[in-house]
């Protein structure tokens, strides 16, 4: 009779005992993100960590996610507001403004691509959100993982696991989402303008401009500071040059560790108790709605830029609008390719990528302002 | 504290208010980057002395 016991026991102390559909799902959700990561090769530094944090935490009985547990402590990173920072860090030390500097013209592509962070705004308030948490869910529109957990840990720190699932997820799957929207939105012949060359960019202007944005992104919005400081200061490390083995670390190794740490915690937080609701659902389906109507509306932006110009501005670069650095302008130059082989649109299209990491930050600034959260 | 009222008619408001300053803001710092380029030697004054 003992023995039997000792084995009802061990039974009930597996996962096995515990296990539910919703966790089954999870699991599934998560060897979902890994087949995309390894064998679609979408963003698998993001998917493949995001993959294994979802299975860790919905396996029953680990404990790795209650307080003290090995996951808890990593999502710390988030919550705390660590990680962001630092992956803007490494994205700053990684990062030629060059385009941008070269073409300020398209920096307003940056704001015209964040219309979707406004209708999910709207959007989620009509779905009874209240409307801080509504500001949370449209930030995703921004496709700016970083800030979008920053505004999220800000505003509604309990809709931070849905927000930054949802948006590294539509960031990673960005050359699934935009080309059909950008084919529909812009004709054959439009795609194959091929833009001129930019004009080279100094070193002098190239160290000028980090603190130069510094001074007047943070004078202007100060509740930003902690992501566009170190992303300045990241970029400031790189474009000085006499830091090189500096920028090379924090651009390269330090930034995939950091990102592997920061999706890790993101998949951490999908667990089947937490995440197998309406809400969730309805805010994947409005991040979802915010990066195509985000899409769209650079798209149809730069078709306007593309008509004032008499036709120098081809209107693809106004996807990349939506921060995603550097995916979405490699999404607008394959696009690009396709209709004319001839046309590398990759450096055209950073500007306006690059104006959207500035646009998502003063979007969320402004929202966070105007909530009352400084 | 919080400006805007927890209404539908708020979130509107917020919207309209951010996409538009948004705008704004960007196309003031575009002013700013364009003045960068006045930190660059006058190309041409040096071909002429070529």
């Amino acid at each position: 009779m003992v023995i039997i016991d000792m084995f009802v026991a061990m039974a009930k102390g597996t996962g096995i005992a515990n296990f539910s559909l919703a966790h089954i799902i999870m699991i599934c959700f998560g060897i979902l993100f890994i087949w995309f990561g390894i064998k679609k090769k979408f963003e698998p530094f993001l998917l493949v960590p995001l993959g294994i944090g979802c299975i860790l935490v919905n396996v029953p009985g680990t404990g790795l996610m209650d307080v003290g547990g090995l996951l808890h402590f990593n999502y710390l990173g988030i919550a705390a507001v660590i990680y962001p920072p630092l992956i803007f860090l490494g994205v700053g030390a990684m990062t030629d403004f060059g385009p941008l500097i070269a073409n300020p013209s398209t920096i307003v592509l940056g704001a015209a691509a964040h219309l979707g962070i406004f209708v999910a705004l709207i959007g989620a308030k009509l779905l009874g959100f209240d409307i801080a948490e509504a500001g949370a869910i449209g930030i995703i529109g921004g496709a700016d993982g970083p800030m979008a957990i920053y505004v999220a840990t800000k505003l509604a720190p309990h809709l931070l696991g849905p927000v930054a699932v949802a948006a590294y997820s539509y960031m990673a799957l960005l050359p699934l989402i935009q080309p059909p929207i950008m084919k529909a939105l812009v004709p054959e012949h439009e795609r194959k303008i091929a833009m001129e060359k930019m004009r080279p960019v100094s070193q002098i202007e190239k160290i000028v401009f980090p603190i130069m944005m510094i001074l007047v992104v943070l004078i202007l919005l100060p509740p930003i500071a902690p992501l566009i400081s170190c992303l300045m200061l990241g970029n400031l490390i790189r474009e000085s040059g006499v830091m090189e083995r500096v920028a090379n670390t924090i651009g390269g190794v330090f930034l995939d560790v950091i990102t592997v740490f920061i999706a890790v915690a993101i998949g951490s937080t999908m667990s089947a108790e937490n995440f197998v609701n309406m809400q969730t659902l309805m805010i994947v389906i409005l991040g979802l709605i915010a990066f195509c109507i985000g899409t769209a509306s650079g798209i149809l932006w730069a078709r306007l830029m593309c008509w004032m110009s008499k036709g120098k501005i081809n209107p693809l670069i106004g996807s990349a609008g939506i921060a995603a650095v550097p995916m979405a302008a490699r999404v607008s130059h394959m696009v690009g390719i396709q209709a004319n082989k001839r046309n590398y649109l990759i450096m055209h299209a950073m500007g306006p990528n690059l104006a959207g990491v500035l646009g998502t930050a003063v979007a969320g600034g402004i929202m966070l302002t105007l909530l009352g959260v400084i | 504290m919080a400006i805007i009222p927890d209404t539908l008619t708020g979130a509107i408001f917020l919207s309209i208010f951010d996409f538009i300053t948004c705008f704004f803001v960007l196309y003031f710092i575009s002013f700013f980057i364009r003045a960068l380029k006045f930190l660059n030697k006058e190309p041409k004054s040096a071909s002429k002395q070529d």
